[in-house]
């Protein structure tokens, strides 16, 4: 038989255990940032993404210095004047009056032979007048053919003042030099010679009559339409992107975190007043890669992202004021604590880009999207984001662009603290460097 | 994708052994896991809250120190209990076990014929019973916790606590006292509350 103790103990443990069985109490968020933070491993950068980062980096740099390159031979073609030893090996042409004579769009019945690589017509800027050329029997009619001979690395040749061509000696047969005072040339395209796109000039021209009738029959001079003042004030114009091109995109954004605040009621919140203070312990970047097609960017992202706050908790101490014939206004005392957030975050994103193109003012981009990720740490938090971007294009070849413009990230997820009762949502602005490798099929 | 499963999915033994292999999502989603009860626990070994969160932080680190010399994955419930208990045995048996083993408080009479006790414990709400048991000396409260609350025997608690078993039953015979003197001040107290 138990004793009056033995049962008073068992009735005792028994309400005791019932009571407290299932007893628990959540910690607080501070208990939990300093757990998670002594059971993360220090930030490792993975190799993967450490090579990719430098890759990425190389490929900027490479694609810089093509730029720049480029940029410099054009400035060099445009201002240099082609060489008679150049031209007469490329297109075996006589300068006259030091320029170069090129035909493009002769009439019909003109013979050339083109080189290797004829060109395409690309006249800028028609000529005054046209009348139709006169068929080469005709010519030859009034014509007075003028047999000449050309040295070999003979300078300019200058008509005298006979207007006719003096007699110069070469190895090579040149076409008859029809005498006519109609000349027919153009200004060489820079363009043209980068491109090569140079029409050798052989044989025999029919140079078409230049004439400057006010109200020529098959006049092609017209006047000047006039343009609409978007199109005077070079407004870029939308450039719809082919669904079926394919590109490689690489992207590297520079952010600075700034917060918007939430605070939640709590009863026993001790916290006077949350700051989020200008530091470089705000900044971060994401690195993106993936692809275009269908007209939209897939992509894959990390980032790195960190902000800093600063709370002031009320102490029991406070301080008085005297206003007054015995008033006194009483404000609480703070103590002042810094706390840093670092994330970690990977994840996948989608874009659409618009492309723009002025004539004057070159290309531009806006671009709009929407990604999801995952933070890397322990707590595994979700993050869904929008982010808009705009900036401008350059060429840096034929397959390649480089894109550069500020970057805007927005986050509909709010992030809690080291305080429960406050919640933030972290949004990032910073600039946007990318690169477009098209590899359309 | 590893980087995308969700934590419900993790068996608790994987989890376990995914700790072992310190993988710090695991051991995330272990503390996650077990952090509340036992904060409850330390909340009812500690004389103040403060000191039950340093207990239950220490003890949590010790917990994954240790967690490699865990043997039966699926005991790990108990396992994990006791790592936390005998941490908070330690942390008062630094500063408190001369005191606990000399404590001389005065012993505490009860009025058997006039008090249902045992109802006092099904009255008060349970903040109460919490705050009674930490308002109870060092000694006292952690032999009540471990005999009537987690239910160890003297001989254990004698073997944990580096005393004598008669000393462990004399000890819960005296904080049972106190702690019921102290329940019915605080039945008072909440009855002229309410």
């Amino acid at each position: 038989m138990k004793s009056f103790d033995d049962e008073l103990n068992d009735a005792i443990q028994k309400a005791l255990h019932d009571s407290f069985e299932n007893f628990e109490r959540k910690p607080g968020a501070s208990i939990d940032q300093k757990i998670y933070e002594a059971l993360d491993k220090p930030a490792r950068v993975r190799p993967l993404l450490l090579s990719a980062a430098a890759v990425l980096l190389l490929l900027l740099g490479f694609g810089v210095k093509e730029m720049s390159e480029r940029y410099a031979s054009l400035r060099a073609i445009t201002r240099s004047r082609a060489t008679n030893e150049e031209l007469k090996e490329s297109a075996n042409v006589v300068p006259l009056h030091g320029n170069i004579v090129v035909s493009a769009e002769q009439p019909s019945h003109t013979r050339h032979s083109a080189s290797a690589n004829p060109a395409k017509p690309n006249v800028r800027r028609p000529l005054r007048t046209v009348t139709p050329a006169k068929p080469a029997s005709t010519l030859h009619e009034h014509a007075k053919p003028v047999p000449y001979k050309v040295k070999a690395g003979a300078g300019p040749v200058l008509p005298d003042e006979n207007n006719t061509l003096p007699v110069m000696e070469t190895e090579h047969a040149l076409p008859v030099q029809i005498q006519d005072n109609a000349v027919a040339y153009r200004a060489i395209d820079a363009n043209e010679i980068a491109t090569g796109c140079l029409v050798p000039l052989l044989v025999d021209l029919a140079m078409p009559e230049i004439s400057f009738d006010a109200n020529p029959e098959d006049s092609t001079l017209q006047e000047p339409e006039s343009r609409p003042v978007r199109e005077k004030l070079d407004f870029p114009r939308y450039q719809p992107s082919d669904k079926k091109s394919f590109a490689w995109i690489f992207n590297l954004s520079a952010t600075n975190t700034f917060q918007s605040i939430y605070l939640l009621p709590n009863a026993e919140s001790r916290i006077l007043k949350v700051s989020f203070p200008v530091s470089t312990a705000n900044l971060g970047y994401k690195l993106s890669a993936g692809f275009q097609t269908l007209g939209l960017q897939w992509l894959f992202h990390y980032s790195h992202l960190s902000w800093k706050a600063e709370y002031i908790y009320a102490i029991d101490e406070f301080k008085a004021d005297e206003q007054g014939a015995n008033r006194y206004v009483f404000e609480r005392l703070g103590k002042a604590e810094t706390v840093t957030s670092k994330v970690e975050l990977a994840g996948v994103g989608v874009k659409k880009q618009f492309d723009f193109k002025g004539k004057r003012s070159g290309r531009f981009f806006a671009q709009i999207g929407a990604d999801y990720s995952r933070q890397l740490q322990s707590s595994g938090r979700h993050f869904l984001t929008g982010s808009i971007s705009a900036g401008k294009v350059f060429t840096v070849n034929k397959t390649t662009d480089f894109i550069i413009g500020p970057y805007f990230e927005y986050n509909f997820n709010k992030v809690p603290t080291a305080e429960y009762s406050i919640k933030v949502r972290p949004n990032q602005v910073g600039l946007s460097l990318g690169l477009r490798m098209n590899r359309t099929k | 994708m590893a980087l995308f499963q969700t934590k419900t999915k993790m068996e608790l033994a994987e989890l376990v052994k995914a700790c072992q292999r310190q993988d710090s999502r695991a051991q995330a989603v272990f503390y996650d896991r077990y952090k509340s009860r036992l904060l409850g626990v330390c909340l009812r070994y500690a004389k103040t809250v403060a000191e039950a969160e340093d207990i239950f932080q220490e003890g949590i680190l010790r917990i994954f120190a240790k967690i490699n010399d865990i043997q039966n994955p699926q005991a790990i419930d108990n396992w994990v209990k006791t790592i936390m208990v005998r941490h908070a045995i330690d942390y008062y048996n630094q500063v408190t076990r001369k005191e606990m083993l000399s404590a001389s408080h005065d012993d505490v009479k009860l009025d058997w014929e006039n008090n249902d006790y045992t109802l006092l414990f099904s009255k008060l709400d349970i903040s109460l019973l919490l705050e009674a048991i930490n308002e109870l000396p060092d000694g006292y409260r952690i032999v009540i916790n471990m005999h009537f609350i987690d239910g160890y025997k003297h001989g254990e608690i004698a073997e944990m606590l580096g005393i004598k078993e008669v000393t462990s039953r004399s000890q819960l015979l005296k904080g049972r006292n106190l702690l019921i003197k102290k329940l019915e001040q605080k039945g008072i107290k909440q009855h002229e509350i309410f």
